[in-house]
C-alpha cells in the first residue's frame, strides 16, 4: 500500500489561473440538440467551462499562478527549491515542461524540476512528490503545478467529453515547516484499465498515420479520431463510484476519521452527478463538498488546487480547516490525501487570454 | 391505466425520446442508439427525480445492461420505498 505520512510540511498557498474564453454548455455545442444540451447540463452540473486559446498552453497558466503566488507571498522565485508540473498537456513532447518553467519563472539552475504525466490525480501525486522531496531530500520549498488544456484533445463534437472538459493551471506552494500537522496520502494505480480514458494513437507504441487522424464516428457514437481523447463513460463511472469510494472509506477508517472530523471534503471535479454520488455515499453533507464544476468544468489536475483556490480565495477569515482530497482518473490512477489547511493564501483566480 | 411497468417503459422512452415501441425487456444499449453511456447517466438521474428514488452507483452501472435490469431496479427501488 503506498501510503505515507509526512511531517513537518504545509501547504502556504494555492493560486489558479483559467483561460479567458468560455464556452456555454447550453448554447454552443449546436451539434447536440438543444433538449440533450439541457439534459447534460442539468445531469453534470457543468453549465460553462474554459477554453484555452491555441497560443495558449497549461503552462502559461500554471505560470500566472505561480507568480501571483511569488507575489502575495512575498517569496523570490530563488527560494525554490523543486519544480513539479503534474500535467498531461506539455508544451512539448520533450523536455519536461518544468525545466522551461524553471527559466520563465527566474528560479535557480540549481532547482530539482521534473513533469509528472498524470491527468485527474495529479495534484495528489504531485503532493506525494513534494512531499517527498522535503521529508526525504531534505528540500525547502517546492512549487506544486497542475494544470491542463484538455479541450485541445477532444474533438469538438464528441458529446462524450465536449460538455465536461475544460482548462485551467494551478500553482500551490509546499513549505517545510516544523509546526505543521501531518499530511497523510494514498496512491492507488490500476494499470489494467487504462483503455477507458486514453488517447489510442499518436504515441510511440501506435504512431500518427493517416488513418489514426481519421475523424468518423467511433462505435460509441462519439465523433473523433484516435488521436482524440476516448472516455469509456459506464466504466469511468464506476471506477470512480466503487474503486475510488471504496479507497477513500477505508483510508479514512484508517486513520480514524469520519467526515464530522473534516471540514471540506475536495474532490476532483469529475462531473455534478458523479460527485454527488461520491460525496453521499461516503455521507459528506453538501456545504462540506466545495465545487466548481458548475463554472470551469472538469479541469484535470488542476480540478482540486482550482477548487481549493476559489474556495479560500472567497473567504473572509481562514483559520485551520482538516481536508480531505481525491483525485481520480487517467491511468488508472487515484489517490486520497489529508491535511490541515491553516491560514493558507489564495488570491483571486486569474484570466488569461 | 397504466400499470407501473409500463409507466416505467414510458418514462424511460420519454428521457430518450425514443417510441415506447422501441423498448421491449431485451432492449440493450447496443440495440438503441439513443441510449448511450451520457443518456444512461440522464436515465438514472431522470427517474431518482420522478419517483424520488436514489439509486447505488453499482445499480446504476447494473442498469447498463437491457431495459429488463433497468427495470427490475427501478422496481425494487420502488418497492422498498412504499
Amino acid at each position: 500500500m503506498a501510503k505515507s505520512v509526512f511531517k513537518g510540511i504545509r501547504i502556504s498557498g494555492v493560486a489558479g489561473a483559467v483561460p479567458k474564453a468560455m464556452v456555454n454548455n447550453l448554447t454552443d455545442h449546436r451539434f447536440c440538440p438543444e433538449d440533450d444540451r439541457k439534459k447534460i447540463v442539468a445531469l453534470t452540473k457543468v453549465k460553462e467551462y474554459r477554453k484555452a486559446s491555441p497560443e495558449l498552453c497549461a503552462s502559461d497558466l500554471c505560470q500566472a499562478a505561480a507568480e501571483a503566488l511569488f507575489s502575495g507571498l512575498n517569496r523570490r522565485p530563488e527560494e525554490i527549491d523543486a519544480i513539479v508540473f503534474a500535467t498531461m498537456t506539455s508544451d512539448y513532447r520533450l523536455p519536461s515542461t518544468a525545466c522551461l518553467l524553471q527559466d520563465r519563472l527566474k528560479c535557480r539552475t540549481s532547482v530539482v524540476a521534473y513533469d509528472i504525466n498524470m491527468g485527474c490525480s495529479g495534484f495528489v501525486v504531485g503532493l506525494y512528490n513534494a512531499c517527498s522531496l522535503i521529508q526525504g531530500a531534505g528540500l525547502k520549498r517546492v512549487l506544486l503545478l497542475t494544470g491542463d488544456t484538455q479541450t485541445k484533445l477532444c474533438h469538438e463534437e464528441d458529446k462524450n467529453v465536449v460538455f465536461i472538459l475544460g482548462d485551467g493551471g494551478t500553482a500551490t506552494l509546499v513549505e517545510a515547516d516544523a509546526g505543521a500537522d501531518e499530511i497523510v496520502i494514498e496512491l492507488m494505480t490500476d494499470g489494467s484499465r487504462f483503455q477507458n480514458l486514453y488517447v489510442p494513437a499518436g504515441g510511440n507504441r501506435r504512431p500518427s498515420t493517416d488513418a489514426t487522424r481519421e475523424v468518423r464516428v467511433q462505435p460509441d457514437g462519439g465523433m473523433r479520431s484516435e488521436e482524440h481523447l476516448y472516455m469509456n463513460g459506464m466504466e469511468i463511472f464506476k471506477f470512480s463510484s466503487s474503486d475510488v469510494v471504496k479507497t477513500i472509506a477505508e483510508f479514512m477508517e484508517a486513520e480514524k476519521i469520519s467526515p464530522d472530523d473534516i471540514e471540506l471534503l475536495f474532490l476532483h471535479q469529475a462531473n455534478g452527478f458523479m460527485n454527488d454520488k461520491i460525496a453521499r455515499k461516503l455521507k459528506f453533507r453538501d456545504e462540506k463538498v466545495p465545487y466548481t464544476i458548475g463554472f470551469y468544468g472538469n479541469t484535470g489536475s488542476a480540478s482540486i488546487p482550482l477548487t481549493m483556490a476559489h474556495h479560500f480565495s472567497q473567504k473572509t477569515s481562514l483559520g485551520k480547516e482538516r481536508c480531505l482530497v481525491s483525485g481520480f482518473g487517467v491511468g488508472l490512477s487515484w489517490g486520497v490525501a489529508t491535511m490541515v489547511i491553516d491560514g493558507v493564501y489564495a488570491p483571486p483566480i486569474l484570466e488569461l487570454e | 391505466m397504466l400499470t407501473v411497468e409500463e409507466k416505467i417503459r414510458d418514462l424511460f422512452a420519454a428521457l430518450l425520446q425514443v417510441s415506447p415501441h422501441e423498448v421491449r425487456d431485451e432492449t440493450r444499449p447496443a440495440s438503441l442508439e439513443r441510449w448511450d453511456s451520457m443518456q444512461h447517466l440522464i436515465l438514472v438521474s431522470g427517474f431518482e427525480e420522478e419517483f424520488g428514488l436514489d439509486i447505488d452507483p453499482e445499480e446504476a452501472v447494473e442498469m447498463y445492461k437491457d431495459f429488463a435490469t433497468f427495470k427490475r431496479i427501478v422496481l425494487h427501488h420502488m418497492n422498498s420505498k412504499s
